[in-house]
């Protein structure tokens, strides 16, 4: 017997040997290079010296840069993160139900997840143009002089959201979707029997036991949110005043990596990320011990 | 059983998507984009010329990688030169845009994959040079058909490193004031000619500027092409001292040209630093909304091509001198390339006269080989472009120097505050000409 389960895991491991080898070389080695790097002083193409902190000293007391793209990050998290939760969780309990022409909505409301990123945020950057842009076009006819979107520092950070909630929307409501239907019908109809009403179903059934996709939603998108990099360096040109107000944890490690051919403070703009992403989702697998339901 | 079956495979799940999606992040950062193919598009023969190349044994494959697609055609021709007259070396061009060149160009570097032959820029040429990642073309002039005399001795100087030469001069650029005629006949102001100083320049954007019709004078906007430079040099001001050991940008003659210049943001004669996040001083000039506007020679193609764009260039208004930007660019070989015998032999031909000759006819750039330019005056007829070429006797490029990718962030962050009006024109001066001293003191 014992013989026999060993073969067993001999075989289990020659099975995952090859994702297991492909993301110790693509995914743990970057990383221990990466931390390597960050106490390093890499400049062009010079070989590196050891240098101890210093590139941690020089986030953490140079320029204000680095608080203020944390800055950036947080709000942007703690923004878009709860709307974009329950707008995604809003759609998804609309489109769940038997309405007319469900799945051309869903299928408007994933557009743009199946966009090239790259083109969402050109588009975007059309829309907002202060002179020529759709938006403040719009606004006009309503007697509303429109903001510049992209060129004001007051607005820019509002500007970026918008376009981050609006392309995560979609996705997460395929994943609430799958967690909505998983939801056993014989709740509703007991609830049902009892008299329970519409409201009562959806406050004591959907919500409690949708919440364990809520979950994961919120935990991937505080993570995707952190890393916000993409729609900033597209939408908003590096010559911009506005950028300061813009830019992120992951724009300033682009900028310190490949613009200044910086790679250990990049590097270590990536390690403090790291850190950070770590610690917020250790905090949110606490935390879900209050709010999740597992069936 | 069940129940905490499902919790815990679905807590590992939560947790391995966290740590895999910053793990991936990390992985990006270091070799991700390596194989960013994002916009590289080869040449339409590329795909043939492999096929025969594996064909035939002996035969030599290179790549040349680009990043002006206004300028590939003209490329493609001179490599299809260098191809008939070597009938066993195969040139596949690679292009990739500007915005993605030198991030790409720079992965390719640090994985041993460069191109054999590729485009250089003198604001990079010391990083890749002292990181022994450029073939030393001064070695190998002694028996060869270059000769650095055929070139302007200032784009030669700018990829000269430690004395030795790392770039074949291929071009060189130089800027001059770009007009539209439609918006000068309606406000009935002369168009600009060599006679025009600072304060012409000023009178005219001023009337120029239509509020109502949204049309501004000038366009300035702080970056390298637009503004600053030209203007510094033309008051004699400078932006680093001739050794490299002290910043100008305290230099009175400095201050006074940047205060120039921002006045016509001030006054309302130019877009705002805000206006051109959105649409591109170039954009302003294509769709009419600016009269004038610094314009680089590479431009005129793109101007060109625009419908109903009625323009002409001038040389730059004279300040207390006449300056100008001129800045050049190079080929380079790669170090380590696997054929340096023949990449060598393509750079000795993109350097020769027949190829500046095909490059100047193309329309594309000046080239930088002297007396091979008239080509490129002949193919602008439409416009005044003799004033580029002219500009080349008084252009300078003073600025680049080994230093300058230490301090040229600290210049971008305290001009565009400057220019953004957020910042007076003295104080912002003073202190990045102060920040960039305590760089150049490392």
């Amino acid at each position: 017997m014992k013989k026999q389960k060993r073969k067993e895991m001999l075989w289990a491991y020659l099975f995952i040997f090859p994702s297991v080898f492909l993301i110790l070389c693509l995914n743990i080695w970057p990383v221990i290079q990466t931390i390597m790097f960050s106490f390093q002083k890499i400049e062009g193409f010079l070989p590196a010296q050891w240098n101890g902190g210093k590139n941690y000293i020089t986030l953490f007391t140079g320029k204000d840069e680095f608080a203020k793209a944390l800055l950036n990050t947080a709000i942007y998290a703690v923004v878009t993160v709860p709307i974009g939760t329950l707008l995604s969780l809003i759609t998804a309990v609309f489109l769940n139900r038997q309405i007319r022409f469900k799945s051309f909505f869903r299928v408007c409301f994933f557009i743009p997840v199946i966009s090239a990123p790259a083109a969402v945020a050109m588009v975007w950057r059309w829309l907002y143009n202060s002179d020529f842009g759709i938006i403040n076009y719009a606004l006009s006819l309503i007697g509303i002089e429109g903001p510049n979107w992209i060129g004001s520092s007051k607005y820019v950070l509002i500007s970026i959201m918008i376009v981050g909630i609006w392309s995560m929307v979609g996705y997460n409501m395929v994943i609430l979707l799958a967690g909505l239907q998983d939801i056993p019908s014989v709740y509703y109809e007991a609830a049902r029997i009892d008299g329970a009403s519409e409201r009562d179903c959806f406050w004591k059934i959907t919500l409690p036991l949708v919440s364990p996709t809520t979950f994961f939603v919120v935990l991937t998108t505080t993570i995707s949110a952190l890393q916000i990099f993409d729609n900033i360096y597209m939408m908003v040109p590096s010559s911009s005043p506005s950028l300061k107000s813009a830019q992120s944890i992951v724009y300033l490690y682009y900028k310190y990596t490949f613009a200044q051919q910086n790679k250990g403070l990049g590097s270590a703009v990536a390690v403090v990320l790291l850190v950070i992403v770590l610690i917020l989702t250790a905090i949110q697998m606490k935390a879900q011990k209050k709010w999740v339901i597992y069936q | 059983m069940y129940r905490l079956h499902k919790r815990e495979m679905f807590k590992k799940l939560v947790a391995m998507t966290a740590v895999g999606s910053s793990v991936l992040l990390m992985a990006c950062g270091n070799g991700g984009t390596a194989d960013q193919t994002s916009a590289t598009t080869s040449a339409s023969e590329s795909g043939t010329t492999a096929e025969n190349a594996t064909a035939v044994d002996g035969d030599v494959n290179l790549t040349f990688m680009i990043w002006d697609g206004i300028q590939q055609d003209g490329m493609q021709q001179m490599v299809d030169k260098f191809e008939e007259e070597n009938p066993n070396i195969h040139v596949e061009i690679q292009l990739t845009p500007w915005d993605q060149y030198w991030t790409k160009l720079d992965a390719a570097a640090t994985g041993g994959d460069l191109p054999d032959v590729f485009w250089m820029h003198p604001e990079h040429v010391y990083t890749y040079a002292r990181g022994g990642m450029l073939m030393n073309v001064s070695e190998k002039l002694g028996n060869s058909s270059l000769n650095m005399e055929n070139y302007p001795a200032n784009v030669v100087e700018g990829f000269t490193v430690d004395g030795n030469v790392y770039a074949v001069p291929k071009d060189y650029s130089t800027f001059a004031l770009a007009y539209n005629k439609d918006i000068f006949d309606a406000a009935g102001v002369a168009y600009p000619d060599d006679t025009w100083d600072w304060n012409t320049l000023k009178d005219a954007a001023e009337k120029l500027t239509d509020k109502s019709k949204n049309i501004y004078g000038l366009a300035v906007q702080y970056n390298t092409n637009d503004a600053a430079y030209h203007y510094i040099w033309q008051n004699e001001g400078d932006i680093i001292n001739a050794d490299g050991t002290k910043s100008m940008w305290d230099d009175p003659n400095t201050i006074e040209a940047v205060d120039y210049l921002v006045d016509f943001i001030e006054k309302g004669y130019s877009p705002t630093m805000e206006d051109f996040a959105n649409t591109t001083s170039d954009q302003y000039f294509e769709s009419g909304n600016v009269a004038m506007k610094v314009a680089g020679s590479w431009m005129t193609t793109e101007y060109d091509a625009v419908d109903g764009l009625n323009y002409d260039v001038a040389p730059l208004a004279k300040g207390k001198v006449r300056a100008d930007l001129c800045g050049g660019m190079g080929y380079s070989a790669a170090a380590n390339s696997a054929h340096p015998e023949e990449a060598f032999e393509l750079l000795e031909f993109l350097g020769g006269e027949e190829a500046n000759i095909i490059q100047c006819e193309s329309g594309a750039a000046i080239s930088a080989y002297t007396g091979t330019q008239q080509s490129w005056v002949d193919n602008h007829s439409n416009i005044n472009a003799q004033a580029f070429i002219d500009a080349a006797s008084y252009g300078k490029s003073s600025e680049y120097c080994e230093s300058r990718s230490k301090w040229v962030d600290i210049e971008n962050d305290y001009m565009t505050q400057v220019f953004s009006l957020q910042l007076p024109v003295e104080e912002g001066c003073k202190q990045l000409a102060e920040e960039m001293n305590a760089v150049l003191a490392e």
